[in-house]
């Protein structure tokens, strides 16, 4: 009986633990109502360099940055905040109206099959995932419980059915979140920040030119060397840039 | 003949004579036309003429009635002929004739006449056909007059042409060969001649039957200079008869225009408004709604009129504004123009509104942009903004603002509005969160604790001994909270039953052999059995005998002897609980 208040008790605490910090975008929010978007950037800015990490954040300063006409920083924001929420409408919308500003055409061909399986492996958010991963596991656990404790064979067989349907619910939930949060964790692509970057065969500008980039863009990253960034583009094409050129997603 | 003073205003005195050069054996016809609205009594004055004889003369009366235009005009010409008789040869001048009417005097031109030697040839006519209008030879005079108004005009400013034949012959037929194209112009025909007229002209003292052929209006498409088409005329006219024996013969010519040129100029670049439409001239705008009230559904009609002067057909009406909630039908479009030279007129646009939510709608002005020739600039005019107030109306199905589904109006793209939550916080995951391990942990550990129960259980049921040996202390505690009990009430008989039942249970239990069936020979046999020494045992076996006989016997025992009894037995249970039993299974 102690153990229950105990798990209850725990339970309710979650939601208490889960409150964090707050932090204040009202300044910021009304300058960018009031279209002084210089003034939102700054205050948005003030946020991020206390190292906030935030869906609303990321999207609205991706606004501002894309009112100011900074592409680059606009899509870096833009493809932070898709970290948190890949499928969001409103951002995703704001993407593509900053792809056609940008001047590399970048195609997103998706097949039927690769947005089905897309929607379902970012249907949920990393935490929700988490909270899955915990409750099949619980659930996993009370169908064990019961096994050990009960003594009528037809139940044992029922509850020995469901527990296998909840193993492989736990196992692929497990596995999608840790893919998820290693995509989020991931510093495997880079928005381009400089107007016009050139890419070169290796490591130096005495290297060869390989070709030539604008702001805006969305490169992967392959590794680093010192001051250069091994970069890949969407076309399979790779090249050495600065590293002060790009921002690491 | 009163009214002839009020009506005879319009009277021109004309002289002319029938040739510019004249033989010393031949006549001159001077001839003096008063024309005149009305019959009026006027008699020219003629001068001295120097060089010449009058020696005849006759007056004959015209009327003619012209229509034009649906209008009458009606003119009388008296014309009063002079025979002169040259007197010698040379270049002469007749001077005006003054004509005088009521207090007015009227004059005529001066004409020159050059008198020659006698010469019979003059008066023969040539016998060939001829082209041109070198017939001076034999008298006859054709010449095609070509007449632009202008000699230099912009692209789309019309400018008119008329042509005119003259001939101091009258002519018998008339017959176009050639008509001219205006490569690089729009034409209008604003007149063509469908029989033969004419009209008196004198040119320079000569009188000449005027043949009006045809007149264009013509607006320029592109800059170049142009030589316009010639006119081509097959002239045809009698040679009167000489002799008795000749009936008189029909000679035709083949008459051109002269050429004239046309320099168009490109309308000038710099200062040319965006929204120009191509209209060259001079130009008013104008405005007008069919009614300032209506209901939503119904319609009203803006009218647009551009009246002047100019390319009027030639220009695209400016477009109307983009009123949200009015509804728009393409524009109705006409041009009317006006004779004679369809240069001057009016365009109408009518747009149909169809108002389609009440409120009060400001129309905004139109602006039209010309191209003034005149001074040569961009001009433009400007509309006043009406206003328009629009009630509810009935909108019932089948009424036109009801039927129509239209497409959203989409004015621009912008990117979407930003998320305005004003507290956020950082992001955390929740598997990094210690109480999300202390959950799994806690799920693990009561698999656990569940698997433990479970052997306990187990292990439980299976042995009985085991249970009894744990049970044992907790038999004993009832046992001997009985016998403080009776202790305390003094209760001799019921301290020693309880007493001795403490002790046999407490054996029995950690033996594992049945408390009640055991005698004191079964226990002292167990109690040997254990690792017990024979005084220990000897003295369980004593306090036994005392309790038996006690129970039964009615010994007297004082509360002191109890209380002794009492530690007694717990020296002995402290004893017996201290030892190892073996277990009997």
């Amino acid at each position: 009986m102690k153990k229950n208040i105990f798990i209850l008790s725990i339970v309710f605490l979650i939601p208490l633990l889960l409150c964090a910090k707050e932090y204040d975008l009202s300044a910021a929010n009304s300058a960018y109502q009031e279209q002084n978007y210089q003034q939102a950037e700054e205050e948005y800015m003030k946020v991020v360099s206390e190292g906030v990490k935030n869906f609303e954040l990321f999207y609205n300063l991706g606004n501002t940055y894309f009112k100011l006409n900074d592409l680059g920083n606009a899509r870096l924001y833009y493809e932070k905040a898709a970290k948190f929420e890949p499928l969001n409408t409103e951002l995703n919308e704001n993407i593509a109206m900053l792809m056609a500003s940008i001047k590399d055409k970048e195609e997103v061909n998706r097949s039927f099959v690769e947005t089905l399986l897309r929607k379902i492996y970012y249907a949920f958010s990393i935490n929700l995932l988490g909270v899955f991963v915990l409750f099949t596991f619980i659930i996993m656990m009370v169908f064990i419980i019961i096994l050990i404790m009960s003594k009528s064979i037809m139940f044992k067989r029922i509850v020995k059915i469901l527990l296998v349907v909840f193993a492989v619910i736990f196992f692929m939930v497990t596995v999608t979140e840790v893919m998820r949060i290693r995509d989020f964790y991931a510093d495997d692509s880079a928005v381009i920040l400089d107007e016009t970057v050139i890419a070169y065969s290796g490591p130096s500008e005495d290297f060869p030119q390989v070709f030539t980039i604008h702001e805006g863009l969305k490169v992967s990253i392959e590794r680093f060397d010192n001051d250069w960034v091994l970069i890949k583009l969407p076309s399979g094409n790779g090249g050495w840039v600065i590293a002060t050129s790009l921002g690491i997603i | 003949m009163v009214n002839a003073v009020y009506f005879a205003d319009n009277i021109t005195v004309t002289s002319y004579v029938d040739k510019s050069t004249v033989s010393l054996n031949e006549l001159l016809n001077l001839t003096v036309e008063i024309k005149s609205d009305e019959q009026i009594s006027a008699e020219p004055e003629i001068p001295q003429l120097t060089g010449f004889q009058i020696v005849g003369q006759s007056s004959s009366s015209s009327t003619s009635i012209e229509i034009i235009n649906n209008e009458m005009f009606r003119s009388v010409t008296q014309s009063f002929t002079y025979s002169l008789r040259p007197l010698k040869t040379g270049s002469f001048t007749i001077p005006p004739i003054y004509t005088k009417y009521k207090n007015s005097t009227y004059r005529s031109k001066t004409i020159n006449v050059t008198v020659v030697e006698e010469n019979s040839n003059i008066t023969q006519p040539r016998q060939q056909p001829q082209k041109g209008n070198d017939n001076s030879s034999n008298n006859v005079q054709i010449f095609l007059q070509a007449t632009p108004n202008k000699s230099e005009v912009f692209v789309g400013e019309p400018f008119t042409i008329k042509y005119v034949l003259y001939s101091n012959k009258g002519l018998v037929g008339l017959n176009a060969e050639k008509m001219p194209e205006f490569a690089g112009f729009v034409k209008e025909e604003t007149f063509q001649t469908k029989n033969i007229t004419h009209t008196l002209e004198v040119i320079n003292g000569i009188r000449y039957y005027a043949y009006r052929i045809s007149n264009y209006t013509l607006f320029p498409t592109n800059a170049n200079t142009f030589t316009l088409d010639k006119m081509e005329l097959l002239c045809a006219y009698e040679v009167p008869a000489k002799s008795f024996f000749d009936f008189g013969t029909t000679k035709r010519v083949y008459i051109h225009s002269n050429t004239t040129s046309i320099k168009v100029k490109p309308l000038p670049v710099t200062g040319q408004p965006i929204n120009f439409s191509g209209a060259v001239g001079k130009f008013d705008i104008k405005s007008e709604l069919s009614s300032s009230q209506v209901k939503t559904g119904e319609s009203v009609t803006l009218t647009l009129t551009i009246s002047g002067s100019g390319n009027i057909r030639m220009f695209d009406p400016p477009t109307l504004p983009v009123i949200p909630n009015i509804d728009t039908f393409p524009p109705e479009e006409s041009d009317e123009l006006y004779q004679p030279d369809n240069i001057s007129g009016k365009k109408v646009i009518k747009y149909i509104l169809i108002p389609e939510e009440p409120g009060t709608y400001n129309l905004p002005a139109i602006s039209f942009t010309y191209f003034d020739p005149g001074s040569e600039t961009y001009k433009t005019i400007t509309t006043r903004s009406l206003s328009l107030i629009v009630e509810k109306g009935k909108i019932t199905p089948g009424s036109l603002s009801y039927i129509r589904p239209q497409d959203i109006d989409i004015q621009g793209l912008d990117i979407n509005f930003i998320i305005t939550k004003n507290s956020i916080t950082g992001y955390t995951l929740v598997i990094s969160q210690v109480w999300f391990w202390i959950l799994i942990v806690l799920s693990l550990l009561s698999i656990i604790a569940i698997l433990i129960i479970k052997k306990e259980r187990e292990k439980l049921l299976q042995d009985k001994a085991y249970y009894r040996a744990r049970i044992s202390n907790k038999q004993l505690q009832k046992d001997l909270n009985k016998v403080q009990a009776a202790l305390k009430e003094d209760d001799i008989s019921g301290f020693f039953v309880a007493a001795d039942n403490a002790l046999k249970n407490f054996i029995a239990n950690k033996c594992n052999i049945s408390a009640s069936a055991s005698t004191i020979q079964d226990l002292t046999f167990e109690l040997q059995k254990n690792e017990l020494s024979a005084q220990e045992i000897a003295d369980i076996i004593e306090f036994l005998k005392i309790t038996d006989s006690a129970r039964f016997g009615g010994i007297e025992f004082s509360h002191e002897e109890l209380e002794e009894k009492y530690s007694e037995l717990n020296t002995i249970l402290q004893n017996l609980s201290k030892t190892k039993f073996r277990k009997k299974r």
